[in-house]
């Protein structure tokens, strides 16, 4: 494991105890999502467990997850739908807006997990049940001849 | 909302957990800071205002935009929790009208609290007390900037706005240029007409002139430091 692999996980961990602390304030995440932003592809490590633990704090770092360069298709691809089941509302809410910075066709999977109909009866799904509507017409409207 | 001006206190979380039918306190108590008695916020008049404070925002955290969310206060919802609002520290964004409607709230711990329950649960019934602004329309918002006169915001702001829009590779930051720069910023009449007022040396248009040369001055001895420091100038 590199160094800054496992700077990343310090990073992590430490942002993530701040944080759960009774004063703890979101602006630990927010810096420790910057700075692993900035590590890049060797920060992928601590990010992917993150998001495949599920836990609601990972909705700062999925600006993160969707930017890092250096990240193979298949592993943010797996990342980015295990984020897409996450129950907590505002993970899924910020995972919605970020599609828009996905190639299409992860961004057509990614919408497709969380409109899925086993998922929470909350805004987010509902908005993502539209989104999913509006990509399968545009599809639709490419397959004309 | 209305024309009259409130707080806006600027975060990162989405906001859906606002309307949750159990929100949870304890997590969006998170958009203050309780190691801190001093809360940044901004005064605003409207929704245009808000999208400006953010773009301006993001010129203080050496980051790339990004979505932000707005807290909505009105100075009687945090009296009444015993919340005061002080004027005194100008903001550190470089765009002066920004700056000059910068506040700082002085609660406790369990004044906030308080006051992100009495928040949510009047979201919960459908008030619009928070707003999320996507990525894009901060990134809009930091071109307007690009697009003011230098006396409204200075070319190291538009370098800094430019950076962070990835439209520069580099800041290239110069604090001597930046000191003449100050010379000649301009500030709304909303901020140079109490100054005036106060010189009160009965020729209206000398007082005009030296209210801007003391607000200058202010304003360069308290944002020099900061941004020195923020990007290593010397």
């Amino acid at each position: 494991m590199s160094e800054a692999t496992l700077q990343a996980r310090l990073i992590l961990n430490d942002a993530l105890h701040r944080y759960r602390q009774p004063d703890g304030y979101e602006g630990d995440l927010v810096e420790a999502a910057w700075q692993l932003e900035e590590i890049g592809k060797d920060a992928w490590p601590a990010l992917s467990e993150l998001a495949f633990s599920c836990l609601p704090e990972s909705e700062f770092f999925l600006g993160a997850i969707v930017r890092i360069e250096g990240v193979s298709p298949t592993d943010r691809r797996s990342v980015l739908l295990a984020a897409a089941k996450n129950p907590d509302v505002n993970v899924r809410s910020r995972l919605l807006e970020l599609v828009e910075e996905l190639s299409a066709d992860l961004k057509c999977e990614v919408v497709a997990v969380l409109a899925a109909c086993g998922n929470p009866d909350d805004a987010v799904t509902n908005r993502a049940q539209d989104a999913r509507t509006v990509l399968e017409a545009q599809d639709r409207r490419e397959d004309l001849p | 909302m209305n024309a009259r001006p409130y707080l806006v206190r600027l975060f990162a979380m989405a906001i859906d957990g606002w309307f949750a039918e159990k929100p949870d306190i304890d997590r969006l108590v998170k958009v203050f800071d309780p190691k801190e008695t001093e809360q940044s916020v901004y005064e605003v008049e409207n929704g245009e205002e808000e999208w400006l404070v953010a773009a301006a925002h993001v010129l203080t955290t050496k980051k790339r935009p990004d979505a932000t969310s707005v807290l909505r206060l009105r100075e009687d919802n945090l009296r009444r929790f015993g919340i005061t609002v002080d004027r005194r520290q100008l903001g550190t964004t470089g765009v002066s009208w920004v700056d000059y409607r910068h506040r700082n709230l002085l609660a406790t711990p369990e004044q906030l609290r308080e006051l992100v329950k009495y928040m949510v649960e009047r979201c919960s019934r459908g008030q619009d007390w928070v707003r999320r602004i996507e990525k894009p329309y901060i990134e809009r918002s930091l071109r307007r900037f690009c697009g003011e006169p230098h006396s409204r915001c200075p070319p190291h702001v538009k370098q800094i706005a430019r950076w962070a829009l990835k439209e520069a590779d580099s800041r290239n930051l110069d604090l001597d240029e930046i000191r003449q720069e100050f010379l000649t910023i301009e500030f709304p009449d909303e901020i140079i007409q109490p100054r005036a007022y106060l010189m009160g040396r009965g020729d209206q248009q000398s007082d005009w002139y030296a209210a801007v040369e003391v607000l200058r001055q202010e304003y360069t001895a308290h944002y020099l430091p900061t941004i020195t420091d923020r990007f290593n100038l010397h």
